[in-house]
């Protein structure tokens, strides 16, 4: 028997749970789900995803697997555990809108083999690197002839309007969407919609359209919910569902950020005020501290484009996860990795605010401490944006990095860098306590300080930790 | 504001045009049925994906009628036939 937990997150759904081990995750179907399952294994869809890379691959394990903690599972699969959870919230405009891709391409090559999803859920969704890959085996159900699109009213709130937030007004999805984890709401988008916009024949039909017969029913109470419940007998047309899928496909294909001009960190790579042997000098140290501890996964704060996500990756690291505020450099990082299909994810993060417990019992979707740890930490040229920037006394600033990870490497950036300057350009200087020797001071209660080094004449610094043993 | 609102208004006109449209089809299909007490929050998407599955349906019907009506007009080939004893299979 294997020790698995129940996901907290894992209830909506009684056709099974999801258990997390150690280095897998194991899902059970129980007996309402099973003839579904067992069509849909025979359709030989799940291998072709699978071959594709589109689905997880999983295998099929003895059910006595988990003990009694499963219940009446019928089967148990498992899988191996990806290497970082991440939510639709922490996603960039690029990633969301590859994993609503996915989700079409799947639907469309689902419904070839008599099976279709029974949901549109963005959260089945997860990242290995910049790919996308579909996690819910149980989300795939048998069709039945004439069935209308059980995960559109879904499909909508979760993928189509996050992105037409961006693609329409240039607003980043990430806050509303954590701040409300169906989605954004059909209305809201209708009700942020200039007249021009709704001159097409997409935007009229799943927003304009689709609000209003929303408040129509609303308001019209019992007697029109009725009517839709005849209506869901009438049904669909499969030709009309496939070509309503490609036509939403072929227009999420077509949308892009509608921002204006470049965000602060895009250029930073080019336009930052240090020179090329400094950074290159960073890479190198950030290369030697990889090779030295062998991390398998490490964690970039404040990693812009990922320039030293890439480096740790060079000198050996399994996989990185890159975290930033700055929509462009994230953009800039995934296209990177996509391209040149790198193990980093590029994740939107206000360290301000890292993600945190959310949903039913505040468990269902968790905060970055409790979801996930690394083996190590890069911090660079990031301390002065929370310290500064935000206020948050030095020596929190280094407990949270120092307890994030069990190494690491920070950089400390002095009053004196041209970059901390621009901070307290038009600000009063209230941090006494923002020097060096504290910044040392803090590091060296949490963790031995085993290197250290002079990034440039004007004073950063580089030193790397261990708080192990 | 003023300026904003006038054509967002004269919008919801025509958003009220496309109602009456939904509002006649699903009268047309829907027989009377006991009354749910809560509403269920894919009705809308249900009734829109009727709706387009049924002016998708239409727009099959006219293309059929509409390419019978066109060749009402267009000479006929000498021999139909041709075509399908050409085919391979069925045979």
């Amino acid at each position: 028997m294997i020790a698995a937990t129940l996901d907290p997150g894992s209830f909506r759904d009684p056709g099974g749970q999801v258990f997390l081990g150690d280095s897998h995750v194991y899902r059970t179907v129980n007996p309402p789900a099973v003839d579904d399952f067992d069509f849909v294994e025979a359709s030989g869809l799940i291998d072709a995803l699978v071959a594709d890379g589109l689905v997880l691959a999983s295998d099929k394990v003895d059910s006595s697997v988990l003990g009694q903690s499963c219940g009446d599972a019928r089967y148990v699969i498992e899988h191996p555990k990806l290497p970082f959870i991440s939510y639709p919230y922490e996603w960039t405009f690029s990633a969301l809108k590859a994993a609503a891709l996915l989700h079409m391409d799947i639907h469309l090559k689902a419904l070839e083999h008599g099976v279709t999803l029974s949901d549109a859920s963005a959260f089945n969704v997860q990242f290995n690197g910049a790919k996308p890959v579909f996690i819910d085996r149980l989300s795939f159900v048998k069709y039945r002839d004439g069935e209308i699109w059980a995960g559109h009213g879904q499909f909508c709130e979760q993928f189509l309007n996050p992105l037409l937030l961006r693609a329409f007004f240039g607003i980043p999805h990430n806050a509303w969407y954590r701040g409300a984890q169906e989605g954004i709401p059909t209305e809201a988008i209708r009700a942020l919609l200039p007249v021009r916009r709704m001159l097409s024949w997409n935007v009229l039909t799943h927003i304009v359209l689709q609000s209003a017969i929303q408040s129509r029913v609303k308001s019209g109470g019992d007697a029109d919910s009725a009517k839709s419940h005849e209506l869901r007998k009438v049904g669909l047309p499969k030709t009309a569902l496939e070509s309503m899928l490609r036509r939403l496909r072929r227009w999420i294909a077509t949308l892009t950020p509608a921002d204006k001009g470049k965000t602060t960190w895009q250029d930073y790579a080019n336009n930052n005020s240090y020179a090329d042997a400094e950074a290159a000098m960073k890479r190198g140290f950030v290369e030697r501290f990889v090779t030295a501890g062998k991390p398998k996964t490490v964690w970039d704060l404040g990693c812009n484009t990922g320039a030293y996500s890439a480096a740790a990756l060079s000198a050996g690291a399994d996989y990185v996860v890159g975290f930033d505020f700055d929509q462009g450099a994230l953009e800039h990082g995934f296209r990177n990795a996509r391209e040149n299909d790198l193990p980093m994810q590029m994740v939107y993060l206000d360290a301000a605010n890292p993600a945190s417990d959310q949903g039913w019992a505040e468990a269902e979707r968790q905060g970055l401490h409790r979801r996930a740890s690394a083996d190590a930490l890069l911090a660079l040229a990031f301390v002065h944006h929370l310290a500064i920037a935000k206020n948050i006394p030095l020596d929190r600033v280094v407990g949270w990095l120092v307890g994030l990870a069990p190494t690491g490497v920070i950089e400390f950036v002095p009053k004196t860098d041209p970059m901390v300057q621009r901070l307290l350009q038009f600000r009063p200087d209230i941090f006494p306590d923002y020097h060096e020797e504290n910044f040392l001071r803090c590091v060296g209660s949490l963790a031995r300080i085993e290197q250290s080094d002079r990034v440039a004449e004007n004073g950063r610094l580089l030193i790397s930790y261990d708080r192990r043993g | 504001m003023a300026r904003r609102a006038q054509p967002v208004h004269r919008m919801e006109t025509k958003g009220q045009a496309l109602f009456t449209l939904a509002t006649a089809v699903i009268l047309t299909l829907a027989a009377t049925q006991p009354a749910y007490a809560y509403l269920d929050p894919g009705t809308a998407s249900v009734i829109l994906q009727v709706l387009l599955g049924s002016v998708a349906g239409a727009m099959v019907v006219g293309k059929l009628y509409w390419a019978k009506f066109k060749d009402l007009f267009r000479r006929k080939p000498s021999k139909p036939q041709d075509i399908e004893s050409q085919s391979p299979g069925n045979g």
